[in-house]
């Protein structure tokens, strides 16, 4: 199993993420970064279901042709990725919400600084 | 240097660990239940792609699920922005010209 | 708040085209890759794509029946898993298997419903927040 696959670079997205949502100032910044770890998250989940030499989930209608260039083609696991295709809506929702939010407190109180704002 | 970033950082590490050494010691093979659904979703649904057929066939309560969450989205950015009502301007326009100039603070209270 | 010509011809090409391939996209979604969230998040850039380039005009757009036919087809898709019990079978069962009108059931009505609904949802989104950065002045 070779050092880079999907699950370390999902986990190394996470962490910058998640460091990054920490110790930045701007609101904007801090939502990008939660956009970041989603999307970490969501390519750990998809790397879990690795099959090595594996092929697309999509089957065939006449498996004979396929069998005539590869010996015994096996297919990655489907179903981390349809839980994963709920996930990227949930997160649509999720930055949809947030940057409403952001344009009303700009309104209101003229900043973005997350230091000034705790007042 | 400041204490905060360091702290993050050593967090970050800490929680990188643990996530790292928890996955499952399947890794490289299909599960039971991937391979129940690769196998008998032509069968089943009659369809060729598994993710659509799982998305659709197998799991439609998921899906309806997820279409709600959705539509609260979509109806929660509409109630924080306001919609396109005279009522609504006029009152702007009333706040706007009592207190006028830049508001900091709740000016929306009263 | 539009912009140039050049972006402005090139969108008025690009719209027909970029809403035949999404609608394409979700009705082979059963054969090749795609189904209902893909192909409704390119039926939605369309309409991002359309707000950035011509602006919003006044008369033109009526959000009223955007939000009916989002509620339209939400309602629908729930209608599609209740007539699994009228027929007789279980709860969300694939009841149009054994009919000749569709090999794979009720698949592509449900991805195209669920398409419908993420592209109409998507139009209401991007119009809502145009509309409020235009009243703010």
């Amino acid at each position: 199993m070779s050092w880079i696959n999907g699950i370390t670079v999902g986990i190394v997205l996470v962490l910058i993420g998640f460091f990054g949502c920490m110790t930045r100032k701007n609101l904007i910044k801090i939502i990008l970064c939660i956009d970041v770890v989603f999307l970490g998250l969501i390519l750990f989940f998809v790397g879990l279901g690795y099959v090595e030499e594996g092929r697309a989930p999509l089957l065939e209608e006449n498996p004979e042709e396929a069998l005539a260039l590869q010996e015994n083609f096996q297919y990655v696991d489907p179903l981390p990725q349809t839980l994963m295709l709920t996930t990227v809506v949930v997160e649509l929702s999720v930055t949809a919400l947030a940057l409403a939010l952001t344009i009303k407190v700009y309104e209101l109180y003229k900043t973005l600084n997350v230091r000034e704002l705790e007042q | 240097m400041r204490i905060a970033p360091v702290l993050a950082g050593i967090l970050t590490v800490v929680w990188g660990g643990i996530f790292y050494t928890s996955v499952h010691p399947e890794y490289g093979e299909l599960t039971k239940v991937a391979s129940v659904y690769l196998e008998q979703s032509f069968t089943d649904t009659g369809s060729l792609n598994v993710v659509a057929a799982i998305l659709a066939d197998y799991r439609l309560y998921d899906t309806i699920g997820e279409a709600t969450v959705l539509f609260a989205a979509i109806l929660g950015v509409t109630l924080i922005l306001g919609r396109n009502h005279h009522r609504t301007e006029q009152k702007i326009k009333q706040l706007d010209e009592l207190y006028g100039g830049e508001p900091r603070g709740n000016v929306y209270r009263r | 708040m539009e912009m140039s010509i050049v972006v402005r011809t090139t969108t008025w090409i690009m719209v027909p085209l970029m809403l035949l391939f999404g609608a394409y996209i979700i009705l082979t979604g059963h054969l090749n890759p795609g189904g209902g969230f893909q192909g409704g998040v390119i039926l939605g850039s369309v309409s991002l794509l359309y707000f950035v380039a011509f602006g919003l005009k006044e008369g033109k757009f009526s959000e009223n029946l955007a939000s009916l036919v989002e509620d339209v087809s939400a309602l629908l898709l729930v209608a599609v898993g209740l007539l699994g019990v009228v027929v007789g079978k279980a709860f969300f069962s694939n009841f149009l298997k054994e009919s000749g009108i569709f090999t794979a059931g009720t698949i592509p009505l449900v991805n195209s419903l669920i398409g419908l609904k993420v592209g109409v949802a998507f139009v209401v989104l991007f119009y809502t927040f145009f509309k409020y950065m235009e009243r703010r002045a």
